[in-house]
């Protein structure tokens, strides 16, 4: 069905036309004061086609298919594109130079029901030693891509990933949140439920923070809320389109000497890797900052075009959108990052950061679940009420230490899989409502 | 042409379980984009499937396909009645009892919805009138039209068209690190002769004066304690964000805790006194043409308006019929799904500060110092709902009753019960606005409104 919706398109007189087939199946166990909730499950089929004449671009998303749908969806695009104005920075399709290169986990099986229903039981379990209260999710899926394009790409690819969130209570006020995240069942890190409930019992009886200036250790869930909108603002189209505050910043400095940051579409553990991109395009490492220095932002063909690079296999055709992010690690403990801490904090979660201003970066983002005061390198005692109110590009630029330790971070939250240390960051600024 | 039977064939499917409801979703919509005035693309999406959920010996499951043959539909609702009945529930999850209804209903249009070309149009016109005065613009067009059905094993039957349009964008002046950013949606479910009420461009040229004048005026805001008068682009935010979001039943129950969170909201406070008595908070889902407009839920239950607070008083939580079972009562009609493969969950429609009897200029007269915060651009709040901030893009110092400067970012950074308790007088002006909420695991993005009166506050930190 994928080649003959392209040579459909083709011989409707398009230029362009990439057609990409996703069959996908999921589950889901949510789950909230320590019972399930619900048992979800998904089996979808869809067809994304892509289509563009004389730089006039048009998408068209298709319901479970058959070949009158796709005949009928050419048709549409070939009545449509004459109206469409041209967009200038259009620039084609990529061709790829080289094979596909996928060492990535799967596992046809993630999804089998008993499994997930036990791994949530588990974690439930070991998150009850602690605290009367657990809540989270578990999913699993899998899907297969087919895609074919105009350029000739005919390919195939298929993936697996399996998530499990645990939020453990304590009291309403004392919560501790711990996440983990494969390709396949077997390479899940066991005791998330266990790290949840622990930390829950730590942030019992949390004292009022004061607003001030502090050194934040981040633990990688918490630091990897910052790392996805990074890496999200990193695509070249919101850079563009005046929504980033890395545009005109590449060969300059955006973060400390410490910060390295690639977007990985191979990494053979991350849940959002792919062999190619929605053009066809081998997905890759591409480095986006190099010891704080900008490096790259990420591309398809159209706007490696326009910036006068190469895609970097990060197509979205309309939208260039990150795979994973990955953090590269320092070399301490996350003891050593507390030790290295004076007067500061200690952040495990954080969520809702809304900024003020994309361009500048200024924003707010608030901790939530365990969150502690550090005096003289050492834990003392849970806050609540925290909110960092700071510019992400000068946390960047205050990232003084990272952990040894990386781990993979994808929930509610994060929605894209960002892999990361621990991070200790000097003077952030923190704020808290007056009550 | 939605397919009946086949919903009919789920039900029959599912005659074992305790309570099935079928849900079946058949639509168009697009989306185009204007990047500083170049059609990044325009994208079209059909949504066609049903989803399947069953309540079997207290539990629940869902399924949901859009490989609509009778093998698939079969396959789903097995899974569906499997995922329940292998679960071991401590608690068992109880409906409340609904009438069940049968009904058909949809929202009129006067013009049908735009073609693409006219929806471009309208886009660059926007774009060509601020395009000399901004740094960057980015403009969004949506629509849709869903046509849905909803079948249960109680004898409901429902069906609905519902088109819905909106508009988005994010305006940027200045230059380097000295700029400025607004924000905007408009929405409305109903026909394109909503968009001539929206004054888009209108609204985005006087967003980009005020921003200019905020670059080459604005200056810092007084911090301390100082009275403040908000408008409803802003109120409306606060009453979605502190009344509507911690009064959802599910949360208050913690069904949502690991992801959303749950509420600083007990079932014990209901009856009990949060803010001034010049506070009465609403959801209301009938008000025709408000993008968050309905009028049976997702669970088939009639919607209807509700106090949330009322002079001052928590009234009511937003209820669907697992939660109202639980507090004893009967469905509000919150129960909404953002799409035939996404579980109903309560959620909130058009929320609202109900008017007041001041003429809006009364609540600046009174304040000697203060703060009038117009729109806003970052905001959070915790996920209890308990400690926010917004902070102020359109924003003037008072001063002996009068506007005077623009202030540069005043940010209020307060607590749930502080705000309503520090609500004074209440304006007789209102307006709604469009907003998407998220909630839900997937998430949901669910089209509200938020807005209604101006407000003011006293003796409320900024900084």
């Amino acid at each position: 069905m994928m080649e003959e919706a392209v040579q459909q398109a083709l011989k409707a007189g398009m230029d362009d036309a990439v057609a990409r087939l996703v069959t996908r199946r999921e589950r889901q166990v949510k789950f909230h004061r320590s019972d399930i909730s619900v048992i979800k499950t998904w089996e979808e089929r869809r067809l994304h086609m892509f289509m563009a004449k004389d730089r006039r671009v048009f998408s068209l998303v298709l319901e479970n298919p058959d070949e009158q749908d796709v005949v009928r969806a050419v048709q549409q695009g070939r009545s449509l594109v004459p109206v469409i104005s041209p967009r200038e920075h259009y620039h084609g399709l990529g061709q790829p130079a080289r094979g596909y290169q996928s060492q990535k986990r799967f596992d046809p099986r993630v999804d089998d029901e008993r499994r997930l229903r036990s791994l949530v039981s588990r974690a439930i379990d070991e998150a009850r030693d602690y605290v009367p209260e657990v809540a989270g999710v578990a999913y699993a899926g899998v899907d297969e891509v087919q895609l074919a394009s105009s350029q000739g790409v005919r390919a195939e690819d298929a993936n697996s990933w399996v998530t499990l969130s645990v939020r453990a209570f304590a009291a309403d006020n004392a919560s501790g949140h711990a996440v983990a995240c494969a390709r396949d069942t077997a390479s899940l890190s066991p005791g998330v439920g266990e790290e949840a409930g622990q930390r829950a019992v730590d942030a019992l009886r949390p004292r009022p923070v004061e607003r001030g200036t502090y050194d934040v250790v981040f633990t990688p869930l918490a630091f990897a809320n910052l790392v996805a909108s990074l890496s999200r603002l990193a695509s070249a189209f919101f850079v563009d389109s005046g929504m980033s505050m890395l545009a005109g910043k590449l060969d300059h400095r955006v973060g400390s000497q410490a910060l390295t940051v690639t977007d990985s579409g191979v990494h053979p553990e991350g849940i959002g890797s792919r062999t190619f991109d929605d053009e066809g395009m081998p997905t890759q490492e591409t480095t986006l900052i190099e010891k704080g220095v900008l490096a790259s932002y990420l591309h398809n063909t159209s706007t490696a075009h326009r910036h006068h690079t190469t895609t970097t296999g990060n197509a979205g055709i309309l939208y260039p959108t990150p795979w994973n992010a990955v953090v590269a690690p320092g070399d301490l403990r996350p003891e050593e990052l507390i030790g290295s801490v004076k007067r500061g904090l200690l952040v495990t979660n954080m969520w809702y950061t809304r900024f003020q201003n994309y361009v500048t970066g200024d924003f707010s983002t608030i901790a939530r679940d365990g969150t502690f005061f550090i005096e003289n390198g050492s834990v003392q005692h849970p806050v609540e009420g925290v909110r960092i109110s700071d510019n992400l590009l000068r946390i960047m630029q205050n990232v003084a230490l990272l952990s040894a330790a990386v781990t993979q971070i994808a929930w509610w939250e994060v929605d894209i899989p960002v892999f990361t240390p621990a991070a200790m960051v000097k003077n952030v600024s923190v704020t808290r409502s007056f009550l | 042409m939605i397919d009946e039977d086949l919903a009919s064939f789920a039900l029959e499917r599912a005659a074992s379980a305790d309570f099935c409801a079928v849900r079946m979703e058949e639509g168009t919509g697009k989306a185009i984009t204007l990047s500083n005035g170049e059609v990044v693309g325009v994208e079209q999406a059909e949504e066609r499937g049903l989803s399947v959920r069953v309540l079997v010996n207290g539990a629940l499951g869902f399924a949901a396909t859009n490989i609509l043959s009778t093998t698939s539909v079969e396959k789903a609702v097995d899974e569906a009645l499997r995922s329940a009945r292998v679960q071991r529930r401590r608690e068992r999850i109880v409906f409340s009892q609904e009438r069940a209804a049968r009904a058909s209903w949809e929202v009129p249009q006067r013009r049908s919805l735009p073609g693409v070309e006219e929806a471009i149009a309208f886009l660059q016109d926007v774009h060509r009138q601020v395009a000399p005065e901004v740094a960057s613009s980015m403009l969004m067009y949506e629509d849709s039209v869903t046509h849905s059905y909803f079948v249960s094993s109680e004898g409901s039957g429902i069906s609905s068209r519902v088109p819905r349009l909106s508009l988005f964008y994010l305006l940027t002046v200045g230059q380097g690190n000295d700029t400025e950013q607004m924000h905007r949606d408009f929405g409305a479910t109903g026909g394109w002769e909503q968009a001539n009420e929206w004054k888009v461009a209108e609204t985005a040229v006087r967003d980009v004066q005020v921003l200019h004048r905020l670059l080459r005026e604005g200056v810092t805001p007084p911090s301390g304690r100082v009275d403040m008068v908000l408008a409803p682009f802003v109120t409306g935010l606060i009453a979605h964000e502190s009344c509507g979001h911690p009064f959802e039943a599910d949360r208050i129950l913690g069904r949502e805790a690991a992801q959303a969170g749950k509420s600083f909201v007990t079932p014990r406070m209901q009856g009990t006194r949060i803010g001034s008595s010049e506070v009465s908070v609403v959801d209301d889902p009938t008000i025709e043409g408000s993008y968050g407009h309905y009028l049976y839920d997702d669970e088939g239950v009639q919607a209807r308006k509700r106090y949330l607070i009322r002079d001052g008083i928590i009234s009511s939580f937003l209820h669907n019929r697992e939660t109202a079972a639980w507090f004893g009562e009967q469905s509000n009609a919150a129960a909404r799904a953002a799409a035939y493969d996404r579980e109903p969950i309560v959620r909130m429609a058009n929320t609202y500060i109900q008017p007041g009897d001041y003429a809006p200029e009364e609540l600046l007269e009174d304040v000697q110092r203060g703060i009038f915060m117009a729109t806003f651009m970052e905001w959070n709040i915790d996920d209890r709902r308990y400690n926010q901030k917004y902070v102020g893009e359109e924003a003037y110092l008072i001063e002996g009753g009068e506007l005077s400067t623009m202030v540069r970012h005043p940010a209020l950074e307060i607590s749930t019960p502080a705000f309503y308790r520090a609500v004074d007088a209440v304006a007789s002006d209102f307006q709604l606005y469009p907003a998407t909420c998220g909630k839900g695991d997937p998430m949901q993005g669910m089209p509200v409104c938020t807005g209604g009166a101006s407000v003011r506050i006293r003796g409320v930190q900024v900084k």
